[in-house]
């Protein structure tokens, strides 16, 4: 009787805040974990990756900018979009001088409302895009990414495979007079075998050095010291000599500038690994990197890092290169196109008129030159799954890039460069990056392989990155640093399927270029 | 004995359809409870509901390129932990975080403490000092980050100073060697946060009563005495909260060892957030992440919880 009436008490009493509370949250609890099931539950899985069915049939239109244009009035005229529809592209804020003045011819031309959102540094690209992955906002209607990152938002779901718009609307890519220089016309865009993206640039690494100092240069003495005439070196080893002959530390004047820093640590050693005949891994995904090729390569660049070099090519950044090359503190420097143009403004530059260019260094294979020139970064467009007509969205990326209006658009001084083989011949771009730079740089393109681009590039890169700036730093020996490099890659294939890797790892080494595999072949790798 | 209360007929006669609901509805305590329900919403959205979908992550094999949503992933249950305890990578952090942790704050309770008692007493321009002092804590961490990396460089004021006016005849490679860099960051944090715990050891030592120094000077105690068993006692629980504070915002120290050295050479200055970022955001290993991150703060409950038990005896 009484514990009843005490239980009456306790239900007539006004509600204490601790009651409130556990009522609230409960029903609250209740409220948003509904809400929340109901709002991710309907969502389909992205497994599919191919795009939209499209009947195959060439739109009318003789080049790749009148097909695109043709595609948007087909769609508006299908009611897929109309005019003012508003469209978002994702792209770094170094590229606004190449893409903003584009984007208001292609609104006037087409109607549609395309509008810029920049992002200030490269890695919040990658996080950006991949968030869009997960919380599917459809923000955003274009990517342009780095085109190592393609596997991952492919496998993600965030991007549309563009192969069937590619024979729909043909962007000129890997045919015609006006095609990409090949392998970008791969590389670029490929992953297993499909076309995900749509290059807009050339990121093949170039070489610069100071052509008065070596005008100037003692040339008996190096003669004496090597027992050859000074010339450009053309092969690793020459190279290293030619850094050491120029390097004078007691002048406060260093021989180069290599990347041996936290992001770019991989590219010197890369390009003389991949010309020695090495590759990252095997036909099952199990890496090569701990080979003789990998190690004498890491051995070589390291001697070359610690005896010749500022202590800031570890330590320092990208940057780095593009402050100590113009300043002329160091004779040579290895960084993307974009440093020619730098090195040779006098706004921004003490060396402008003394700047040199070579072709990459090689290895010799029974009397054939070997040359590989790392492709760091390399922007391309790709088209979110989720923004409002992918195939419009499509349609801007192959507008931009096409002969004609991609040419004005990538001489505008800004971050992506040359990638069509008649733009290597244009007066524009000759202007823009100096004439004699030009055929440099079309050999260079042609010599390049690109970045790892498997699911998980980043990942496997950050690794390699990791070991090898310490390895430059003295922390770790060639063959441990790459020892367990080749350790933490396996980690990461088997987490990631190993199956998934093998075959998106055999269609990249397609994409190298032919000469290396090739070379390859000579040596039994594959 | 209860109090039966009687309620007026409803007008017309009628009875209640739900009389339970109107009496509920009639209750006083109601209309605050409704007024205070969207705030308690908020709270579950921002606070509870993220927590649990971390928690749930932990328990799962997901990252976003894997193709599947992330309430689709396959549980791995505690797989995720069980890979965190054996990571090398993760207790070479652990233990290089828990360093910066003691040896700056350290740093900043000994220094913060000293300037705290100096500035009880009167000076000319105390207060210009007092502003200046703080102003570091102010700043961003960005800022504080980029001005200490460029400081730092190879080319930077500080190897200036010593090439130019010290003598050395070349410069010091602050980045390169881990111990030497982790030093430039636990300089930059103690320049930053030194004035927060100037700040609380100040007003703690001004808010004393006077009392029992002043009983204390006149029974002939030394300045030494009084401040080792009158001040320093009476301050006790000011210094545990500056400690508890302090310890855990270094605990999470992150912009700094972004900014000044990515984390390098290679991981040697890695702080256990940046591993963490890493994970989540270079690699996409969000469950991993995830995990690591619900490990993170059960330690750091514990700790706290030992911590602060002193202050709830004394309290």
């Amino acid at each position: 009787m009484g514990e009843k009436h005490e239980l009456k008490k306790v239900f007539r009493r006004p509600l204490s805040r601790r009651d409130f509370l556990k009522a609230a949250g409960g029903a609250g609890g209740a409220l948003v974990l509904g809400g929340l099931a109901s709002a991710c539950a309907p969502a389909a899985t992205p497994t599919p990756t191919t795009a939209p069915a499209v009947p195959v049939a060439a739109v009318e239109g003789a080049t790749p900018e009148e097909r695109a244009l043709n595609g948007i009035k087909a769609l508006k005229e299908a009611g897929k979009v109309k005019d003012g529809d508003t469209f978002t592209i994702m792209h770094h804020s170094g590229q606004r001088n190449n893409i903003v003045p584009a984007l208001e011819e292609w609104n006037r031309l087409t109607g549609l409302n395309f509008q810029s959102a920049e992002v200030g540094l490269e890695a919040d690209i990658y996080t950006k895009a991949m968030n869009e992955a997960v919380v599917r906002t459809g923000d955003y209607d274009i990517f342009l990414t780095f085109c190592n990152w393609i596997g991952d938002m492919a496998e993600a779901g965030l991007i549309v495979d563009q192969t069937d718009w590619w024979a729909k609307y043909d962007p000129e890519v890997d045919h015609g007079p006006s095609a990409y220089v090949a392998p970008l016309d791969r590389f670029t865009s490929l992953y297993k075998g499909r076309r995900y993206a749509l290059g807009a640039d050339d990121d093949a690494f170039s070489l610069f050095y100071r052509k008065d100092i070596m005008e100037a240069a003692d040339k008996a003495a190096f003669e004496d010291k090597y027992g050859r005439e000074l010339a450009l070196p053309n092969t690793w080893e020459e190279f290293d000599q030619w850094i050491e002959f120029f390097d004078r530390p007691e002048e406060g004047f260093r021989g180069g500038h290599m990347y041996a820093e936290r992001y770019f640590a991989y590219t010197a050693w890369a390009a003389r690994f991949i010309s020695k005949g090495g590759a990252y891994f095997d036909d099952n995904m199990d890496p090569l990197i701990v080979s003789d090729e990998g190690v004498t390569a890491l051995e070589e660049q390291i001697r070359l890092t610690q005896n010749h070099m500022f202590e800031d090519a570890v330590t320092g950044d990208w940057a780095v290169a593009y402050s100590r090359f113009p300043e002329g503190s160091v004779f040579f420097a290895w960084a993307w196109a974009s440093l020619g143009k730098w090195a040779q403004d006098p706004e921004t530059s003490k060396i402008a008129g003394k700047v040199g260019y070579l072709e990459c260094p090689g290895t010799m294979h029974d009397g054939t030159l070997i040359r590989a020139v790392p492709h760091v970064v390399g922007w391309s467009f790709s088209v979110s799954r989720y923004g409002k007509c992918p195939e419009a969205a499509y349609c801007w990326a192959q507008w931009f890039t096409g002969p004609t209006v991609g040419l004005d658009a990538i001489a505008r001084v800004g971050t992506l460069d040359t990638f069509r083989r008649p733009w290597f011949d244009d007066e524009k771009m000759k202007e823009a990056y100096g004439a004699e730079f030009m055929p440099i740089l079309l050999k260079l393109t042609e010599n390049s392989f690109a970045d790892l681009a498997l699911r998980g590039a980043n990942e496997y890169l950050d690794k390699l990155n990791l070991n090898l700036q310490q390895a430059f730093a003295g922390q770790k020996d060639a063959e441990r640093a790459l020892r367990d490099t080749a350790d933490e890659w396996q980690k990461v294939t088997d987490r990631l399927g190993r199956l998934g890797q093998i075959e998106a790892w055999r269609t990249e080494r397609a994409n190298y270029p032919q000469h290396i595999q090739d070379l390859w072949k000579k040596l039994g790798k594959f | 004995m209860a109090i039966k209360v009687e309620r007026p007929p409803v007008a017309g006669g009628r009875k209640p359809l739900f009389p339970r609901l109107v009496r509920a509805l009639n209750r006083e305590s109601f209309f605050q409870n409704v007024l205070a329900m969207p705030m308690q919403l908020l709270l579950w959205f921002l606070l509870i509901i993220p927590t649990l979908i971390v928690l749930y992550l932990s328990l799962v094999a997901w990252e976003p390129r894997m193709g599947v949503d992330w309430w689709q992933a396959p549980f791995a249950w505690f797989r995720n932990y069980g890979h965190v305890l054996s990571d090398v990578r993760f207790w070479q952090a652990i233990v290089r975080t828990i360093g910066v942790v003691v040896v700056a704050v350290a740093l900043e309770f000994a220094i913060g403490l000293a300037l705290a008692l100096f500035f009880q007493r009167d000076f000319l321009g105390k207060r210009l000092f007092t502003a200046v002092i703080l102003y570091p804590m102010m700043l961003p961490w960005v800022v504080v980050g980029l001005a200490f990396y460029l400081l730092f460089l190879e080319k930077g004021l500080v190897n200036y100073i010593l090439i130019h006016f010290l003598g050395f005849e070349t410069g010091v490679a602050w980045y390169h060697y881990p111990a030497v860099a982790l030093s430039t960051i636990i300089l930059a944090d103690v320049w930053q946060w030194t004035p927060f715990m100037f700040l609380i050891l100040y007003s703690g030592l001004g808010a004393l009563p006077r009392d029992p120094v002043e009983a204390a000077m006149t029974l002939g105690a030394s300045r030494w005495q009084i401040f080792r068993y009158i001040t320093m006692p009476m301050l006790k629980q000011v210094i545990i909260i500056a400690l508890i504070i302090r310890s855990l915002e270094a605990f999470k120290i992150f912009d700094l060892v972004f900014i000044m050295t990515g984390g390098g050479p290679g991981t040697a200055t890695e702080s256990l957030s940046l591993y963490i970022y890493r994970l989540g955001f270079v690699y996409g290993q969000l469950s991993y992440a995830a995990a690591m991150a619900v490990l993170i703060l059960v330690s750091i409950s514990i700790i706290i919880r030992l911590a602060v038990r002193p202050l709830e005896y004394e309290v």
